[in-house]
């Protein structure tokens, strides 16, 4: 489903982000992307979002070459992908209902499938009660998974989570990447950026180590529907 | 298609909201520009108006030979109008003049009586107004050319500076008009830029899940378009006002007239309109676009 192929990224600062980076992830697949700060992890998310090209090298994903995407497909490819952050980016003035009802509208969905599709992900996340709720009427575990079910609305095949469980306690940081181990679980494939070790400890899945821009440890696919 | 039309509507009208105080401010701004705009426009229409009237005051008299003859004045008329941009013309026999002339005199009851009742000594004539005063000179000459005319009074000097003031008028006010709204321009699209700071989250939103470029702008294209018709309809209203006021206390105070509202308060307020549209719409346009321009800005940086 990804593949990075020998991917180089310098910025125009000289900063060398990605050195001969390769990488395949299956659909389907788990993985946990980890590294210390500066490794290059968010270079590689940028990448995939597609918000920067490599400077070298071919990234391809559901069989779109990244580098020959126009600025006008940019809208299309990216609805096929999902994406949770560290500091959730939920709209203060809208509530809940209208945070995840957004993601919908913005690509063009009807009221009427608006308001049948939105409360059953606030269900799937357990927040139905929470959808009049502004974002800061709830706690740091709450927000994420508002933003969890806005990832999830458009039905995406892949989700990226960017350290989703950085401004989290502990306890809820489990709940949070269960949920996401439940929506793998059902067919979406996983990519969840961190560097908390504890967390990577108690899921087994597949981990790719980062370390300035090299990929350094890859404890390899898990599925591999190619083999 | 439809939901997502009222639906971008909706948020444009909303945003309005949500940054009201910022809204408030380009209306503020605008409205200023618009009034400054549409003043300078009216005063310009005024005194190109009355230029119009001062040069129709204007008559050039064309004064006939002795010998001319109502058969040959007839002639002398055709040659005239084939000169062109000739307006009106209009035949003052002498004793048309003489009556103008007696009736001018008629408190200096010695002078009446030197001039006894003939009009013989004075002249036939012709009344002539142009077309185009920039041309006076031209067409003064080519009628001097025709035969059987004695004399043509002549005031080039007056023309002259009337067309010179007219002229500066029109110019020096296009460029107020054309300097206004470039300012209005530039001040509305900072202000929509602040605004637009702070809804860098949403638009990253957007793009993250995929919101298409025309989606991104058309809430602030909606807002845009609405804070420029209510200044629009705002500024058409104070003009109005000031506009009937003043011009009932002009007329009353002084014999030239000011051109009546009425015959063009529909200009007005198309232009407003328009202006106010076309200046919050592309406001809203220019703010946007450094954040459409790259592919970025979803992520934190």
């Amino acid at each position: 489903m990804i593949e990075f192929r020998n991917v180089y990224k310098t910025y125009d600062n000289g900063t060398k982000a990605l050195r001969d980076f390769s990488l395949r992830i299956n659909e389907g697949e788990f993985v946990f992307i980890v590294g210390s700060s500066g490794s290059g992890k968010s270079t590689l998310l940028k990448l995939l979002m597609r918000e920067e090209l490599p400077s070298s090298g071919e990234i391809i994903v559901a069989g779109r070459r990244l580098s020959t995407l126009r600025h006008k497909d940019l809208p299309f490819y990216r609805r096929t992908m999902g994406i949770v952050f560290q500091d959730f980016r939920l709209i203060p003035n809208m509530t809940v209902f209208d945070n995840v009802a957004f993601a919908m509208r913005v690509i063009g969905m009807s009221s009427k499938a608006v308001r049948k599709k939105v409360p059953y992900v606030l269900g799937l996340v357990g927040l139905n009660e929470k959808a009049r709720c502004y974002p800061k009427e709830l706690s740091g575990g709450e927000q994420q998974r508002v933003g969890l079910a806005r990832a999830l609305i458009n039905n995406p095949a892949l989700i990226i989570a960017d350290e989703p469980t950085g401004n989290v306690d502990p306890r809820m940081s489990f709940e949070i990447v269960d949920m996401l181990n439940e929506i793998n679980r059902r067919g979406t494939t996983v990519l969840m950026v961190t560097h908390e070790h504890s967390l990577v400890k108690k899921f087994h899945r597949r981990i790719i180590e980062i370390q300035n821009g090299e990929l350094v440890a890859d404890s390899g696919p898990e599925v591999d529907y190619y083999a | 298609m439809l939901s997502s039309t009222k639906y971008l509507i909706r948020e444009g009208f909303r945003n309005l909201w949500t940054n009201r105080l910022m809204s408030f401010a380009s209306m503020g701004v605008l409205i200023c520009c618009l009034l400054l705009m549409g003043s300078a426009a009216l005063v310009s229409v005024n005194i190109s108006s009355a230029m119009g009237w001062l040069g129709d005051q204007n008559a050039v008299m064309v004064f006939l030979g002795d010998d001319v003859t109502a058969e040959l004045s007839d002639s002398v008329k055709t040659q005239i109008e084939a000169v062109g941009n000739i307006k009106t013309i209009e035949f003052v026999s002498r004793e048309d003049a003489f009556a103008s002339i007696m009736s001018k005199l008629s408190d200096d009851a010695s002078m009446v009586d030197a001039l006894s009742d003939t009009a013989e000594f004075l002249p036939n004539a012709y009344k002539v107004t142009f077309d185009d005063l920039s041309r006076f000179e031209v067409t003064v000459d080519q009628i001097k050319q025709i035969e059987k005319i004695q004399h043509v009074s002549d005031k080039r000097d007056f023309v002259k500076r009337l067309n010179g003031i007219n002229k500066v008028v029109s110019v020096v006010g296009l460029w107020i008009v054309g300097m206004l709204f470039v300012v209005s321009l530039f001040i509305i699209t900072n202000t929509i830029k602040l605004t637009m700071y702070v809804r860098k989250l949403e638009i990253g939103i957007m793009k993250s899940v995929g919101a298409t470029d025309w989606f991104i702008r058309l809430p602030f294209l909606v807002e845009g378009i609405i804070i420029g018709l209510f200044s629009g309809i705002v500024s058409f209203g104070l003009v109005t006002y000031v506009y009937l006021t003043a011009s009932s206390a002009v007329t009353s105070t002084f014999t030239i007239g000011i051109v009546p509202y009425s015959s063009f308060w529909w200009i007005v307020l198309l232009g407003f309109l328009f202006t106010g549209m076309f200046a919050g719409s592309s406001g809203s346009l220019i703010s946007i676009r450094k954040y459409l321009k790259n592919d970025g800005g979803i992520s934190n940086d």
